[in-house]
């Protein structure tokens, strides 16, 4: 053996158990990503052999067998079918559930004739044996060639055998399961050999489905088709898969269970109410109402401890560290960089713990049986709601989660108008904006009407987010679109350590992947706003800091005049500059430069534009007591605002209301940025995101502007 | 009982074959999307071949048993029990497999 770590794969039907055996096998030594170029978790850690020697484990998606119709289940039987997949692996485990064996040991069988040495582990045999079938682990092996152990993930049984199976098991199999008709043994042998496939079965399976051989020449397959008169593939999978069913059934004569077992009977109770046509939508709606209070409410405390702690900390530093670039760059630059990545850390562990509790119980397939119908016209899977639904919190853990929805299209879609639906961040923004043209007033002393406007603008992110998934629905060319057949799984109570991996490995892929595109434009966003063309910088230095010396400290006057520098600054900086470069841009937008400047900062995360505007209005620094008339102080700036030599208002409804339009579109965030990069693998997709959402925001304030201005 | 001996026995048509029905039964067919909650029935034929391949895989074959548990409401999902397994799919995918009524 050469000097790498031997590669084993975990393979199974979803839900057989295969993660749970996975962490119990890797513990905390596993890494979640990508495979290359889909965006389909993969979990890969590493564990000792009965003996010490390392081995790496991956842990394939769950698979029902080696011919997925749709595209988009291809991911596990392209590693195991492909030895040029750089996932390919040595030796195999195949984790059947005992409840449901028939269909476990269709894959095994199928993956014994791909030549991979191959051990079974049959779990949750307790539940069987508890129904009173025996399993004879030695018969099984017998009949089927392969080692046979009985485990229990969830009691942690049969781990150190198992291991130890797979340690012992070097060689495949000396038979294989399936005898295909000799008639095809050449033309297989022929397209193994050509297509340097790993045995004759990968050959046949080439004969019949060339589609899952992507890259190589149709015409050796078409060829070979051709000399064997095969005119219907598809009958001869069939007959292959009824062939190896046959073989299977007199192999599991007596060991198949006679009877539902409790947690069969449990299932069939629950999904009475929970697929109900009333009760199950209420309880639907129940749930997306329990996780969205989570989002919204749950996490704020620990985001403003965050938030507090990073100021703190912050403060300290500027008073410790020597003034100068680099303290700066340190402090204003880098921590407040961490602080916009860690300050998401909250969300993202409470979603992703409801995801994972929905996932596991085996609700969330039990959500897209209720919603398909609805969701499905506008090109959404029924998985889609909750990204949706979570995208009123915050775009970015609802982007994450739309990864487990199978079915590329559906995510895709689902991804890209997230983020229009209206998110936490937009809250300052729209009070402020809706404030500057609607009335404090309430209909009947009842129904506040800026209140009312606000609910619009939610109303109209949803909206929107709708048509624009319909038209991309229409617009993207569907792959493969393959069926809609899903498994509801029995319910069983959440794992809590596979919860609480997914948690970890949420916010740690979060955090090193998405956070270095979020730190590296949070400094650039700081370097911009910070320093402007030296010459000019100077001046404005040298007009203020005098004074502000010469001025009694804690003086209302020096607050005032340091707020006023500030602006200045601000204004001259490179950021400044930009904004007022783009103004001829955003004019016909009915925005000034002071606009230009906040869409500018605001690029960082959309909260930023009441700050930046609290800074170019003199209204205050940020971080000071009294936000109440700080905020008073903005507004009533901002509506005398009016354009210079004019009486004409900056912030006319018409302009107010372009604006805030604009700020419902436009993808005013870098951190959704950063994350759709990460789960597409795509800077094209994460481009296309950022310019057909500022595009929307542009032509629609455009057209109210123009029409209405 | 051997493996050997099964895979030797076995005569490997090309092409898959319904076991046939008789006409008696024929006129009893019923399309899956057709059933109503809790109607019970043996699945005889799946079209086209690759829908066959894909529920077979989730452990739906023909002569199997199967009810139909769940109906999500205007026209979405069904969702039938086979083997102790719950399958969901569209309406328009039931409509490709045809039941004999118990």
């Amino acid at each position: 053996m050469s000097s790498r770590p031997i590669r084993i794969a975990l393979a199974g039907n979803p839900n057989a158990g295969k993660s749970s055996l996975f962490n119990l096998l890797t513990g905390l030594r596993q890494k979640v990503g990508n495979f290359p170029g889909v965006t389909v978790d993969r979990k890969a850690g590493s564990f000792a052999l009965h003996g010490g020697a390392t081995a790496s484990l991956i842990d394939l998606p769950g698979l029902y067998s080696l011919y997925p119709e749709a595209e988009d289940d291809r991911i596990a039987s392209d590693v195991l079918r492909l030895p040029s997949h750089p996932d390919h692996p040595d030796r195999v485990i195949v984790v059947a559930d005992a409840t449901n064996l028939r269909r476990g040991l269709l894959l095994l069988s199928q993956v014994i004739d791909l030549g991979f040495p191959v051990v079974l582990a049959v779990n949750m045999s307790d539940l069987l044996e508890a129904d009173g079938v025996r399993l004879d682990a030695g018969k099984l092996s017998k009949d089927l060639g392969v080692p046979v152990v009985k485990i229990s993930a969830l009691k942690k049984r049969g781990i150190n055998e198992l291991i130890q199976a797979i340690t012992a098991t070097e060689k495949p199999p000396l038979r294989t399961f399936f005898r295909f008709p000799e008639a095809f043994r050449n033309a297989a042998q022929t397209l193994s050999k050509e297509l340097k496939l790993g045995s004759d079965y990968a050959g046949f399976q080439a004969l019949l489905r060339p589609d899952l051989f992507p890259g190589t020449d149709p015409e050796i397959i078409a060829e070979q088709q051709q000399k064997m008169g095969i005119s219907d593939p598809a009958g001869i999978v069939e007959n292959e898969t009824v062939v190896r069913y046959d073989n299977i059934g007199e192999i599991l004569v007596g060991s198949l269970k006679k009877s539902d077992t409790a947690r069969e009977r449990l299932t069939q109770k629950v999904d009475r109410a929970l697929l109900h046509p009333f009760w199950g939508y209420v309880i639907f709606i129940a749930i997306l109402l329990l996780v969205f209070q989570a989002l919204f409410a749950w996490a704020t405390w620990p985001m403003n401890l965050i938030d507090t702690g990073f100021a703190a900390a912050a403060a300290w530093m500027k008073a410790t560290f020597p003034p100068g670039f680099v303290s700066e760059l340190l402090v204003d630059g880098i921590w407040s960089g961490l602080n916009g990545i860690v300050v998401f850390i909250p969300q993202i562990a409470i979603l992703f713990l409801f995801i994972a509790i929905l996932e596991d119980t085996g609700y969330m397939s039990r959500a897209v049986f209720l919603m398909d119908r609805i969701m499905r016209p506008f090109g959404f899977s029924g998985r889609s709601v909750i990204p949706l639904i979570g995208g009123m919190a915050c775009a970015v853990p609802s982007i994450m989660m739309a990864r487990s929805i199978p079915q590329r299209k559906e995510k895709l879609i689902t991804i890209l108008v997230t983020p229009l639906m209206s998110c936490s961040a937009r809250i300052p923004v729209y009070v402020l904006l809706i404030s500057l043209f609607v009335p404090d007033y309430r209909i009947g002393g009842f129904i506040n009407v800026q209140g009312l406007v606000m609910a619009g603008m939610y109303l109209l992110g949803f909206l929107m987010a709708l048509l624009v998934a319909w038209i991309i629905k229409k617009v993207l060319r569907g792959g493969k679109a393959g069926y809609f057949i899903t498994e509801l799984p029995l319910y069983r109570s959440p794992r809590w350590k596979n919860v609480g991996l997914v948690m970890l490995n949420k916010c740690k892929t979060f955090v090193w992947e998405a956070g270095k595109v979020i730190l590296l434009i949070s400094v650039l966003l700081w370097v911009l706003s910070t320093y402007g063309p030296k010459d000019k910088m100077q001046a404005v230095t040298d007009a203020y800091e005098p004074r502000i010396e010469a001025l009694q400290k804690d003086s209302a006057e020096k607050a005032a005049l340091t707020n006023e520098y500030r602006a200045r600054k601000l204004e001259t900086s490179y950021a400044g500059i930009m904004g007022k470069t783009i103004e001829p841009v955003i004019r016909p937008l009915g925005f000034d430069w002071k606009i230009g400047i906040c869409i500018i900062t605001s690029f960082a995360a959309r909260e930023v534009f009441v700050g930046t505007m609290a800074t170019l209005y003199s209204a205050g620094d940020p971080s000071t007591a009294d936000p109440e008339g700080k905020f008073a102080m903005l507004r009533s700036r901002m509506g005398a605002e009016v354009y210079e030599g004019t009486q004409r208002k900056v912030y006319s409804p018409v302009a107010a209301i372009s604006l805030l339009i604009f700020y419902a579109f436009a993808m005013q965030c870098m951190s959704t940025l950063a994350v759709t990069r990460k789960e597409t693998g795509s800077w094209k997709m994460t481009f296309i995101m950022l310019f057909y959402l500022t595009g929307l925001a542009y032509l629609s304030s455009l057209l109210i502007y123009q029409v209405f201005g | 009982m051997s493996l050997i001996r099964i895979v030797l026995n076995r005569n490997i048509y090309p092409l898959y074959l319904p076991p046939v029905s008789s006409p008696d039964e024929i006129m009893q067919l019923k399309k899956l999307s057709e059933c109503r909650r809790g109607e019970i029935g043996v699945v005889k034929t799946i079209t086209p071949r690759t829908l066959a391949v894909s529920l077979m895989a989730l452990g739906m074959l023909p002569g199997d048993e199967l009810e139909v548990v769940n109906l999500a409401p205007f026209g979405g999902p069904l969702a039938v029990r086979v083997n102790g397994t719950k399958i969901a799919l569209r309406r328009s995918e039931a409509a490709l497999i045809e039941i004999l009524p118990a």
